[in-house]
């Protein structure tokens, strides 16, 4: 007995160790990467500058004004006639060091509400994209989906006929056909006519209201949906769907569609943002959906579907943790390219509204001054640019290499 | 459970029914792409006649060229038409007139100066493409070697050094190095020219309209040589960033790969680091750099706007920004389905090359 | 070992590079003086490190140089080549609006009449000379004769009457359905019956008769115009609705012929040895497409151009100073200016708007962003168009004055927002602001580089700048790109102060102020909603007297007008520059009208 004991106690004290979690472990790694804490480094003083800048240091950009200054290469010391311009003048005889450290907070805004906007609709609609093409839908997120298939696909006829309500009427419809399937057994014959006639009749009825000729298109619109809605999709048509949208936004090349959006939106910083987070949205979309291909065909996740787990559970206690490495990452080096894309996007003048300061912007409004030598004007914003850039890259490699448990260090 | 490998016979049969199916699933996407540029016409304001005419136009013309052009259709379907009754009608709008065009291959013609579409991406076209393969062929001469050499000693000076050029070719402002180098070669040394295609006075036949090859091929060698001056500093502008992304990825898939055990068990057997190297690690490393170079291509393809503005390259980039500011929405339609249609190609071959390349992906 | 492999591929790039640069021909030779005159206006503002190199590079490049300057001397001596910003749209005037296609179509075709070297002057062309009768109404020309056009073909009174009718008949076979005949109709007032031109007929093979509906005062003027320069019949008649792309060209009678037009990069002619007016003096001109203004003078510095229009101010300074290159104006036709929109209550007050103008430091802007090259405007028109009225003085530069105005309009805390007075809608009908509805003050500043706004950007900021100073807190607005600026300025929607311009189309004052103001007896969405009756009235007036002096007195009344009502504020007009090779000499700039190129020659 006394052995048995010992031997116990043995075994306590060796399972009571420190409880060390994957993110400890990171962040550790983390620390440890040189690299990766010069990126840290660098991130974290444009984030303090652009922030203890904006709060703190007055600039008033409207009153901005000096002729006299105008063009003035780097003074490091002041004379009776020039204050000191750490970083030179530009045309308009504003200091480039103040604009500078300003504009930070305008250039790296634009990075961080881009990848944001990216990251959250495109993670969104990946993580539901890959989760239903591995899990089957519950009855609620049947009904969900075919429930908005209906309106959507009402709309069109809606429209023709201007006659809004029949979208009700069809995500009615469509609600019905997954009621249908769970309630009622042996439906096969009964969906096949029934809901191609539903639809036939909902669209043509509305119609008629307008005309006989708008009576005929719309019935044939509502007879084509009603088929469609008559057996619910499953997650692997929903997910296609999803991601043949996502492969449409990737077809075009990302600038024009930034210029586009831009062109739609107007012009201004805040436009600038959304449209750079709409072309970013398919990248997050495909790593996230990946993501959660590989983590649902892990053996927790199977296990805790068959032990009935909710899907909202699965979902966060399961899944989400474990693809937010490969979405961590990107979304660092996605905060770098965003950055890149917003300082394109001001350079072509269709970033933030003058004169408020930003990298790109100072860029495009000062580069034709470089042919008659005034190189500072386009070095400091382009620095700016480089370097914040480059520490978003650092720390992004750092965290890959970080959170990849694979990697021996 | 992933089903066991194919023979290869097999694997012939299946990979013919999946490049089939990855063709006609290109259909609906290109499809959906002029869904989009049409809807964007709808939304962005701005008239291409009142562009065209400028300063000068008047309520008269600008209606006339709107109707020209069947600008005053309705961008999708006339649901005003079928109220009266007219199914014709109906589905005369700007769209469908478009598709019908399509469908003959006719790509219209500019709003602006009444020149076919597919004759001007006949001559720009090119232009963009080779400057983009120049752009690649430089970016993998850097990229690959550097990264090889960069993964077998890592850590080791020449690593940092890589690692840290690298990282800055993927921080850079394009178009301020492009002016750098303007200054630098075309002005101060004055070696390369400062844009454009090629000098005055040197013709080179035109056959692909690609410069560097129809010169070889006639075996104009001034012709050459001029053409080759020309491309060397956009060429250089461009290829920085995908040289730099070429590099890491290279250095990190080969990195992946040397820590596998067969590259442990073939150094172990003796035999030298070049042919470990060679032969075992950089067939099976290459696989996500060629995604790289597919991604690449079709992002230079998409036209880089600023080079070819600071270089006066005339190519798609500029001319489909242009075409953009000036509402020259047939110029827009066309050039973006092409470079669609060029980047869901691209993806192809790289899922395909993926597939040929690897025994173990099945077509799912 | 890699690392050898390595280095030795970059080897042989760089001396690849090297050979090139060597070996490959270079049709515009580089003269070795050059590099010398390069070095001291570098060294200033480069770093140290440059010069050591230059020398390095001077001394393996001289003996090259020699080389291809000797190879290439025959080939290239005395082909003139101009940078431009963007290409031509299309070769035949008639259809287009664009400078960049009259740069081309001005050395081709040739009008009846054309602008003396210099001047708004018309002189005979291809009409020896134009008399009118007693009233004005009937123009008999009699033509140069002998003249031939580009393709051998005779020019005579039938080519001139197939031209015009082309132009102004709907319904003749050349004048499809595609094209916008848009300087027809402007200049003589539509088509077909609502022409001024009744008839053109011709009397003989060299004898025109022009006979019109109305005097048209500026009738010589306008007959000068490039948009009205005369086709070859038969080429017409031989392309179609092709005329003018760039597989056809244009066939004229011109010092120079079409040769090339390679779109998007460049256009060559060639120069026409059978011209009546004596051969030009360069053998070939290209007009290369170089749209960046840096990437351009750059070029020029190169010498890979020879000579170019439009720079960046202080490029003009460095080109000032080069010794290798020289600067030419062509005197000023335009004017730029800020205008009301008088939808908004507060500028009604004339107080508001002299407050405005005085807030304005327009000489600073002048200095500081059209160089030595432009001039404040006192007026609408141009010094260079009489009508212009001398005695108008700037009001000047006083932000404490502007305050003062303010406050005893009503603001003695300045204005930073603004009430509309009447519903502004849009095309649809759709009511954008509506009545009584605050807004800020906006100042919307152009989107593109015009010839009479050289850096509206930056010009915008600054005269936004300016009026802060003052109390008048205007915000800077884009109102998007270009398209959607001018449609929003024709719909009247532009809600605030906003920069625009005007170039001179054939050196008349009706082209200025009768296009602007003739129609204000109404308000106009596109002037911003002004109205003034009595401007209108002498306006219409003017443009129908055929005495000059009469007319003068009457256009400077006009400005006298405008200038008491604050009407709109003019900043300045903006003499272009151009830049040259101290190689050329003998470029003819012309504030109207194409420039002349036929006595371009090279000097050394």
């Amino acid at each position: 007995m006394d052995e048995v004991k010992l031997e116990l106690s043995a075994v306590d004290d060796f399972a009571v160790r420190e409880h060390r979690s994957l993110w400890g472990d990171a962040w550790r790694r983390l620390i440890a990467n040189r690299t990766a804490m010069i990126g840290l480094v660098v991130v974290a003083i444009f984030l303090l500058s652009a922030t203890l800048a904006h709060f703190f240091w007055e600039y008033e950009p409207k009153m901005d004004l000096d002729y006299g200054a105008k063009l003035l290469p780097p003074q490091l010391v002041a004379t009776e006639e020039i204050d000191v311009h750490l970083f030179g003048t530009d045309k308009l005889g504003r200091d480039i060091f103040r604009r500078t450290v300003h504009g930070g907070w305008n250039s790296l805004r634009v990075g961080l509400v881009a990848v944001g906007i990216s990251l959250t609709i495109g993670g969104f609609l990946g993580l539901l994209a890959g989760f239903f093409e591995s899990i089957n839908m519950n009855f609620w997120e049947s009904l969900t989906l075919m429930t908005v298939l209906g309106l959507a696909m009402g709309a069109l006829p809606a429209w023709i006929a201007r006659q809004y309500f029949q979208m009700v009427l069809f995500a009615a419809l469509g609600a019905s056909s997954v009621i249908v399937s769970r309630y009622v057994e042996e439906a096969n014959k009964f969906r096949r006519f029934a809901f191609p006639a539903a639809g036939a009749l909902i669209g043509g009825l509305s119609g008629w209201l307008v005309g006989g000729m708008v009576a005929l298109v719309c019935g044939i619109l509502g007879l084509i949906i009603g088929f469609l809605l008559a057996k619910p999709v499953g997650g692997d048509l929903f997910s296609n769907v999803v991601m043949r949208v996502m492969d449409v936004i990737l077809s075009f090349p990302s600038y024009l569609l930034a210029i586009a959006i831009v062109a739609f939106l107007g012009p201004g910083l805040e436009k600038g943002m959304i449209a750079i987070g709409i072309v970013g949205i398919p990248v997050y979309a495909r790593l996230a959906r990946s993501a959660v291909l590989s983590v649902s065909k892990k053996e927790y996740v199977l296990a805790s579907q068959s032990v009935g787990e909710s899907h909202g559970r699965m979902l966060f206690r399961h899944i989400v943790p474990n693809i937010l490495s490969p979405i961590i990452v990107q979304a660092t080096m996605g905060l770098a390219s965003a950055i890149l894309s917003a300082a394109a996007l001001g350079f072509l003048g269709l970033g933030a509204i003058p004169p408020e300061p930003e990298w790109g912007a100072m860029l495009g409004d000062s580069y034709k001054y470089l042919s008659s030598g005034a190189w500072w004007a386009v070095l400091f914003p382009g620095l700016a640019i480089m370097l914040s850039v480059l520490g978003f890259n650092l720390l992004g490699d750092g965290l890959r290499d970080a959170l990849d448990p694979k990697i021996r260090l | 459970m992933t089903p066991p490998p194919l023979h290869n016979q097999e694997r012939e049969f299946t990979l013919g029914r999946y490049i089939l199916r990855r063709l006609l699933s290109v259909i609906p996407t290109l499809i959906g792409v002029t869904l989009v540029i049409f809807l964007f016409q709808r939304l962005i304001p701005g008239d291409p006649a009142v562009a065209m005419l400028g300063e000068r136009a008047t309520e008269e013309n600008v209606a006339r060229i709107r109707e020209q052009f069947g600008l005053d259709r309705p961008p999708f379907l006339d649901r005003d038409a079928l109220a009266e009754g007219d199914l014709a009608g109906f589905f005369d709008s700007q769209y469908t007139r478009y598709f019908s065009r399509l469908i003959r291959l006719d790509l219209g013609e500019s709003i602006h100066r009444r020149i076919p579409v597919a004759e001007t991406l006949r001559e720009r076209f090119p232009a963009t493409l080779e400057l983009s393969l120049f752009s690649m062929f430089i970016a993998l001469l850097i990229g690959i070697p550097f990264g090889i050499a960069s993964a077998s000693r890592r850590n080791s000076t020449l690593d940092g050094i890589t690692m840290v050029s690298s990282l800055i070719g993927v921080s850079m402002p394009i178009f301020w190095l492009g002016i750098m180098l303007i200054m630098l070669f075309a002005v101060l040394l004055q070696w390369l020219p400062s844009g454009g295609r090629l000098s005055t006075g040197i013709e080179i036949q035109s056959i692909t309209n690609l410069l560097l090859l129809d010169s070889l091929i006639t075996w104009n060698i001034p012709g050459f040589l001029d053409a080759l001056q020309h491309i060397i500093l956009p060429g250089i502008a461009l290829a920085t960033i995908p040289a730099a992304i070429i590099t890491r990825m290279t250095r990190s898939s080969m990195l992946d790969v040397l820590q596998e055990d067969y590259i442990r068990t073939a150094s172990a057997k003796g035999l030298s680091e070049r042919i470990v190297l060679f032969r075992h690690a950089l067939k099976n490393a290459f696989l996500p750099v060629i995604t790289i170079i597919g991604i690449q291509v079709g992002i230079l393809l998409a036209g880089a706007v600023l080079t070819e503005t600071i270089f006066s390259w005339p190519g798609i980039g500029k001319w489909v920004y242009d075409s953009i500011l000036g509402r020259d929405y047939p110029i827009v339609q066309g050039v973006t389905l092409l470079i669609a249609i060029i980047f869901l190609l691209v993806n192809l071959v790289v899922d395909l090359s993926y597939a040929l390349l690897d025994p173990r992906i099945s077509y799912d | 070992m890699y690392k050898k492999f390595y280095l030795k591929v970059f080897a042989l790039l760089i001396a690849a590079t090297i050979m090139l640069a060597a070996c490959a021909p270079q049709a515009t030779p580089e003269p070795p003086e050059m590099e010398e005159t390069e070095e001291p206006v570098m060294e200033e503002t480069e770093e140290e490190a440059m010069p050591e190199e230059t020398e390095e590079a001077e001394e393996t490049e001289e003996p090259e140089m020699e080389e291809t300057e000797a190879e290439t001397e025959e080939a290239g001596d005395d082909v003139f080549i101009f940078g431009r910003g963007a290409d031509s749209v299309r070769l035949d005037p008639a259809l287009v609006t664009d400078g960049e296609s009259f740069r081309v179509t001005g050395q081709v075709l040739e009008p009846l009449y054309q602008y003396e070297l210099g001047s708004t002057v018309p002189i005979p062309a291809l009409a020896e000379e134009c008399t009118p009768n007693d009233d004005a109404t009937v123009w008999t020309c009699s033509l140069r004769q002998g003249v031939k056009f580009h393709d051998g073909t005779d020019f005579n009174a039938d080519a001139v009457v197939f031209n015009y009718e082309r132009w102004r008949f709907t319904d003749n076979p050349y004048h499809y359905e595609s094209q916008v005949f848009e300087y027809y109709e402007y200049m003589w007032g539509g088509f077909d019956d609502a022409s001024v031109i009744s008839a053109v007929t011709a009397l003989d093979e060299y004898t025109v008769e022009f006979t019109l509906t109305d005097p048209l005062a500026p009738f010589l003027a306008n007959l000068a115009m490039d948009m009205f320069a005369i086709s070859s019949p038969a080429a017409i008649e031989a392309a179609g609705e092709d005329y003018g792309l760039p597989s056809v060209g244009a066939v004229g009678t011109g010092p120079f012929k079409f040769v090339s037009w390679q779109e998007g990069t460049e256009i060559v002619i060639e120069a026409n040895q059978d011209y009546w007016g004596g051969p030009p003096k360069v053998s070939q001109v290209v007009f290369r497409v170089i749209p960046d203004d840096s990437a351009r003078f750059l070029a020029l510095q190169a010498g890979d151009i020879h000579g170019l229009e439009q720079a960046v101010v202080e490029d003009l300074q460095t080109a000032e100073e080069a010794e290798d290159l020289y600067v030419l104006t062509r005197p000023a036709l335009n004017t730029g200016y800020l205008a009301f929109n008088y939808k908004i209550e507060e500028f009604n007050d004339p107080r508001v708007r002299e407050a405005v103008d005085l807030a304005l430091d327009k000489e600073g802007l002048v200095e500081n962003f059209y160089g030595d090259y432009g001039e404040v405007s006192t007026n609408f028109l141009p010094p260079l168009i009489w009508g212009h009225n001398e005695a108008l003085e700037d009001r000047g530069f006083n932000a404490e004055r502007a305050r003062e105005l303010l406050a005893e309009a009503g603001f003695p805390d300045g204005l930073s927002e603004v009430t509309i007075a009447e519903d502004l809608t849009d095309v649809d009908g759709n009511v954008l602001f509506a009545a009584g509805e605050k807004v800020p003050l906006r100042l919307y500043y152009m989107p593109v580089t015009r010839f009479y706004y050289p850096s509206p950007e930056e010009i915008g900021t600054a005269m936004a700048a300016n009026l802060f100073a003052a109390g008048i807190e205007a915000e800077l607005y884009l109102e998007g790109d270009w398209p959607t600026y001018l449609d929003a300025r024709r719909n009247g929607t532009l809600v605030g102060l906003y920069m625009l311009g005007w170039g001179g189309d054939n050196g008349d004052p009706d082209n200025f102020l009768g296009y602007f103001f003739s129609g204000s007896t109404e308000p106009q969405a596109r002037e911003g909603w002004y109205q003034n009756v009595e401007l209108a009235e002498m306006l219409q007036e003017a443009a129908i007297t055929p005495d000059r002096a009469e007319r003068q007195a009457m256009y400077e009344e006009a400005e006298q007008m405008l200038y008491d009502d604050v009407a709109r504020i003019w900043i300045a007009h903006n003499n272009t520059p151009l830049i040259f090779s101290d190689r050329i000499d003998g470029y003819g700039a012309q504030p109207v009208g194409a420039d002349y190129f036929e006595f371009v020659e090279f000097v050394d």
